[in-house]
């Protein structure tokens, strides 16, 4: 095994082995030291994940100054695991596989998988110190990375599917901690089965691949699926067709699992109840790590997705992340204010996903994850100062009282709202631009696609997020404004506000990160190198091949491409057309900068809303109050305040479907076959009355003859009726003992 | 004769264990009469169904032995069908002289004389 | 040689034959003659051993191992159980009287007799049997799964049924236990007593 894909999969297993140690020996351990013991094991993952990292960045492993996989590019070992019948498998012939894929991507992942978790670790031992299951706590915690961490090394689409669960388990059992409240229990139970609804997508989606190809492992399926951009039907190897349609449905159903995990629109709803478990919970799954797993999973079928599927997805990341701001401004309670951020952020990525944009999604993920777990920890500081107050009304001036987490929390708004001057800024500045890029640029393809016009509706998904880089900003400083700024609104919780070193220690390293995350640490480089690494594995650029218009445009030169992409393994795109097509890509991405440029107010945006949001907020409620008086406003706000009746409509929806259909059955049960049952049973009643007579004199008659004669019987057969069954048995054989004796005699004497 | 003798004490044949399973099958049948503990009955009817077990699987082997073809396992299905029935016979005894004990706090079965007439 | 090899199997063959047998036909008279409820667990187990191994010596590998993790690991501890969990006092015997016992004897008489009478004179067949190295274990599996499958879907059936069953009426109705109760040693009494 190499050295990176080894030291991974020990990164793996320590958590796990945390998990086992904790399962039996945390309550013994105790409150302080069941935490230690988590923290350790987890500490001695990112130990592993940065060596990995070194080790992959090592001199044999650059490629064109680039990190380059460790050598020789990703490393794929498929393992043997089930045997089961023949051709479910394309390497190992009669047996499912689960393995290992790592590539630049798996490593970045679980470096910042294995940072947080720590951080959050070493925040949980602060937060959680007054809990009464606290080392249960930590044993979640184990299991969750173990699940996550399994989930982003692995190789096979049986092994997501499997560590996919997982993470869905431990997500209900984190959620669910504080099971005694029962909000948190139905919370828990809300994001299960809202998980359920769209892995039930994704075990379509899993099915179709399955029934085509078995149970492959991710460079297989790239390989054996990587025309499926082009948007044709593909010939597979071994005879048969996968049609357009079915991979649109499947790329559809597996991103049905992104969407349940990644809590995008409509299966949304689970994520901001989630907040009733602990904050580390939030900071680490709600806001770092699970639902990064739906947008990761994106990333890793992005190649085998069809143009209809990206566009779907697309569209779903822009109706989320629009909503999701909006409900944002209107939300009191921090961890939803923060809830509904998060969900904004990840219609971003999965609008990147979907505009084609791949290192755009990923690089967003990766500086989310920062500045989120940054947000999160902070705004579980700000609980923990505040005595477990959550509402925002009752903040107010707590900078003085707890500078640190203000500080830091100012950082993580600056970076969420994309500050950044000049072409330098905080993280969230790099990923959030690179986004909006391609969604200019993807706007500018769609109206050459389109017919003779010159705008389209497909700008939407441009403009819809570029307004919401306005509202982003303004939510986040309007929280900010009014938890640390102006009057204290509650004089008691702002006296005995106070803040624990263990608890802000890891916001700075977490501060730090989101300051440099998005230039000098190379994660931008890293996915780029991903990137390559996986088209040199299908062996030609399937991520331009995500807008295919580029493609019919540019490679009017190379005639009959077309049918050549059917055949991956023939599939050598001519030079001239791949030039082409990289100089329109090119072009269109320049424009889409400069479009990105205009839209964000050359660059400004950022300030405009955040010192907007400071201003209004700056005295507290006053000059809200105000302007909520215009009823409008006071409408829309209520309305956003309710999150959209999202909840209300689905109970309306669902529950009122199940009601109506119950209502219609029961008055089915009533009028037709109560009708039936009563008039059968009238009918019945004159019948009998007819009986009677009969019974009356014929039957009552032959009945009593019976009895009895039955009774003189009975009392001649009763003498040896003792109840000894002994005495039965004893009976019974020497009845079979005399017969078979007598038998023999006779048949042996003839 | 002096061979012969020898022969049937030497060659193990069909008969022999035929003798043993008739022999087991008394013995099942007098534990079922002597006994007047509920549970010695049932070993007893343990015992008979060993006995007709062992001749199952021996007509099984001396019949198909030897011969062509795939094996027939006629009498070894039947074998572990009566185990299995065996196994699920003892459970429901076994409940039944609980639920007996429970009601006549004794587990003889002259004591289970409620239904004489 | 062969000669030599096939007498030396043939007699290694009937000596173990002769142990086993004899085994399961001791423990099986020590079972009838024995009063105490516990050793007659222990011939049991001693006879279902025995005949374990006949079925070994028959090539019924299978069933051998059935015998002995069934029955004597299964069905033999359950039956221990039962009288561990029914007996006040484990070494209760319950004397069965002298005309009784002579009934049974003249029952078991007459009837092994007229059995080994008939065995012995009807001409079975007497086949040399050759099995070696074709045990067929797939052809059980085939065979259950295939020609047998119903009656062994049925006797999966009757299992969930008797385990229902049983695990109903051993729980016994409470109002009634609540009646029997000051009949009742507690069970953990019964054990020290029984230790």
């Amino acid at each position: 095994m190499p050295t990176p894909a080894l030291l991974l999969s020990i990164a793996v297993l320590l958590p796990l082995v945390s998990f086992i140690v904790l399962v039996f020996l945390g309550k013994k351990m105790g409150n302080p030291l069941a935490g230690y013991v988590g923290t350790l094991f987890i500490a001695g993952s990112l130990a592993c994940s940065a060596a990995a990292t070194f080790t992959w960045l090592s001199p044999g492993g650059m490629h064109d100054g680039k990190p380059w996989g460790f050598g020789k590019g990703p490393i794929e070992l498929p393992m043997k695991w089930i045997p089961v019948g023949a051709g479910l498998s394309q390497t190992h012939q009669g047996f499912l596989d689960v393995g290992i894929y790592v590539d630049s991507l798996t490593v970045v992942m679980f470096f910042m998988i294995t940072g947080i978790a720590t951080l959050v670790h070493i925040f949980s031992i602060g937060y959680m110190s007054e809990d009464k299951r606290f080392p249960r706590f930590f044993t979640y915690l184990g299991l969750f990375c173990f699940s996550m961490l399994g989930l982003v090394i692995g190789g096979t689409t049986l092994h997501l599917f499997i560590f996919w669960e997982l993470v869905g388990l431990c997500s209900y059992l984190l959620i669910g901690f504080w099971y005694e409240k029962k909000s948190a229990s139905n919370a828990a139970i809300k994001a299960f089965v809202t998980n359920r609804v769209g892995d039930f997508g994704f075990l379509i989606g899993f099915g179709i691949l399955f029934y085509h190809l078995g149970n492959v492992s991710l460079p297989d399926m790239w390989r054996l699926l990587s025309s499926a951009g082009a948007g044709h039907d593909i010939v597979l190897a071994g005879g048969g067709t996968f049609t357009a349609g079915l991979l649109t449905i499947m790329g559809i159903g597996l991103f049905f699992g992104a969407m349940g995990k990644s809590a995008q629109f409509p299966l949304h709803v689970w994520l901001p109840d989630a907040m009733e478990g602990p904050t580390p919970v939030s900071a680490l799954i709600h806001a770092a790590t699970m639902v990064a797993a739906g947008v990761y999973l994106c990333g890793r079928i992005f190649p085998i997705l069809t143009p209809d599927a990206k566009l779907f997805i697309a569209i779903i990341g822009c109706t989320t992340l629009t909503m999701a701001a909006l409900i944002a401004m209107a939300q009191t309670d921090i961890k939803k204010v923060l809830a509904y951020s998060t969900l904004s952020q990840l219609g971003y990525m999965i609008l990147a996903m979907g505009v084609g944009s791949w290192v755009g999604g990923l690089f967003h993920l990766i500086t989310h994850a920062f500045f989120k777990a940054l947000l999160f920890l902070g705004s579980g500081s700000v609980i923990h100062a505040a005595h477990h107050e959550q509402e925002l009304p009752q903040y107010g001036g707590l900078l003085k009282k707890i500078p640190v987490t203000g500080i830091t929390f100012l950082i993580a708004v600056f970076a969420i709202a994309g500050f950044g001057i000049a072409g330098w800024g905080f993280s969230g500045f790099y990923s959030k631009d690179l986004i909006l890029q391609h969604a200019a640029a993807f706007g500018f393809l769609s109206d050459h696609g389109a017919e003779g016009g010159h705008t389209n509706y497909l700008w939407l998904l441009f403009w819809c997020p570029a307004i919401i880089a306005y509202v982003t900003p303004f939510y986040m400083m309007r929280c900010w404004t009014l938890t640390f700024w102006g009057k204290p609104r509650n004089q008691h919780l702002h006296d005995h506000a106070h803040e624990l070193p263990i608890l802000y220690i890891p916001l700075l390293v977490l501060a730090i990160a989101s300051v440099i995350g998005g230039k000098y640490i190379g994660v931008k480089e890293m996915i780029e190198s991903a990137q390559t690494e996986m088209n040199a594995i299908v062996g030609k650029d399937v991520f331009t091949a995500a807008w295919p218009n580029i493609k019919e445009e540019a490679g009017h030169a190379a005639e009959g491409e077309p049918a050549a992409a059917d055949h991956p393994a023939v599939a050598e795109p001519a030079t001239a057309a791949k030039t082409a097509e990289a100089g329109e890509a090119k072009k269109l991405l320049e424009e889409g900068h400069e479009q990105m440029e205009h839209a964000l107010a050359g660059g400004w945006a950022w300030l405009i809303a955040m010192g907007l949001g400071f201003l209004v907020y700056m005295n507290g409620y006053v000059i809200s109050d105000r302007v909520m008086k215009i009823p409008p406003v006071r409408w829309i706000n209520t309305w956003l305040k309710n999150r959209m009746y999202f909840d209300e409509l689905y109970k309306f929806v669902f529950v009122g479907t199940v009601m109506f259909l119950a209502y219609v059955s029961s008055a089915f049960d009533r009028l037709v076959v109560d009708g039936i049952v009563n008039s059968a049973a009238s009918l019945c009643r004159q019948l009998s009355a007819v009986i009677g007579l009969n019974d009356k004199y014929v039957v009552d008659g032959a009945v009593n003859g019976a009895g009895a004669v039955a009774q003189s019987i009975g009392r001649a057969v009763r003498t040896p009726q003792t109840g000894r069954v002994r005495m039965y048995v004893t009976v019974l054989m020497c009845v079979i003992a005399i017969s078979i004796a007598g038998a023999i005699v006779v048949v042996l004497s003839r | 004769m002096q061979s012969m003798l020898a022969m049937t004490v030497t060659t193990i044949g069909l008969h022999h264990y035929l003798v043993l399973g008739a022999f087991l099958f008394v013995c099942g049948l007098m534990t079922m009469l002597l006994k007047r503990n509920a549970i010695g009955i049932l070993m007893g009817v343990e015992l008979v169904l060993n006995a007709a077990n062992v001749n199952l699987v021996s007509f099984n082997y001396f019949s198909y032995a030897g011969k062509a073809g795939a094996p027939a396992l006629n009498g070894q299905i039947f074998a572990i069908f009566v185990i299995v029935l065996a196994a699920a016979e003892a459970a429901v005894a076994l409940a039944i002289f609980l639920n007996f004990y429970n009601n006549f706090t004794t587990i003889d079965v002259e004591r289970a004389s409620n239904l004489k007439g | 040689m062969d000669a030599i090899n096939s007498i030396t199997n043939a007699n290694a063959e009937a000596v173990l034959f002769y142990l086993f047998a004899g085994m399961a036909a001791v423990s099986a008279l020590l079972l009838v003659l024995s009063r105490n409820i516990v050793r007659t667990a222990v011939c049991l187990l001693f006879t279902l051993m025995g005949v374990a191994g006949l079925y070994f010596l028959l090539h019924a590998e299978f069933i051998a191992a059935v015998q002995l993790v069934v029955y004597a690991g299964g069905t033999l501890i359950l039956i221990i159980f039962g009288v561990m969990l029914t007996s006040k006092s484990p070494f209760s015997k319950f004397q069965p009287s002298a005309a009784e016992v002579a009934i049974a004897l003249s029952v078991g008489t007459v009837l092994l007799g007229s059995l080994i009478l008939a065995l012995h004179s009807f001409p079975f067949p007497t086949a040399e049997a050759d099995v070696q190295g074709k045990y067929p274990l797939v052809s059980l599996g085939q065979a259950l799964l295939g020609d047998y499958l119903i009656p062994f879907e049925i006797a999966s059936v009757l299992l969930l049924v008797v385990m229902i069953g049983a695990a109903y009426l051993a729980k016994g109705r409470r109002h009634e236990e609540e009646n029997f109760k000051f009949h009742r040693t507690p069970a953990s009494k019964t054990m020290r007593e029984w230790t």
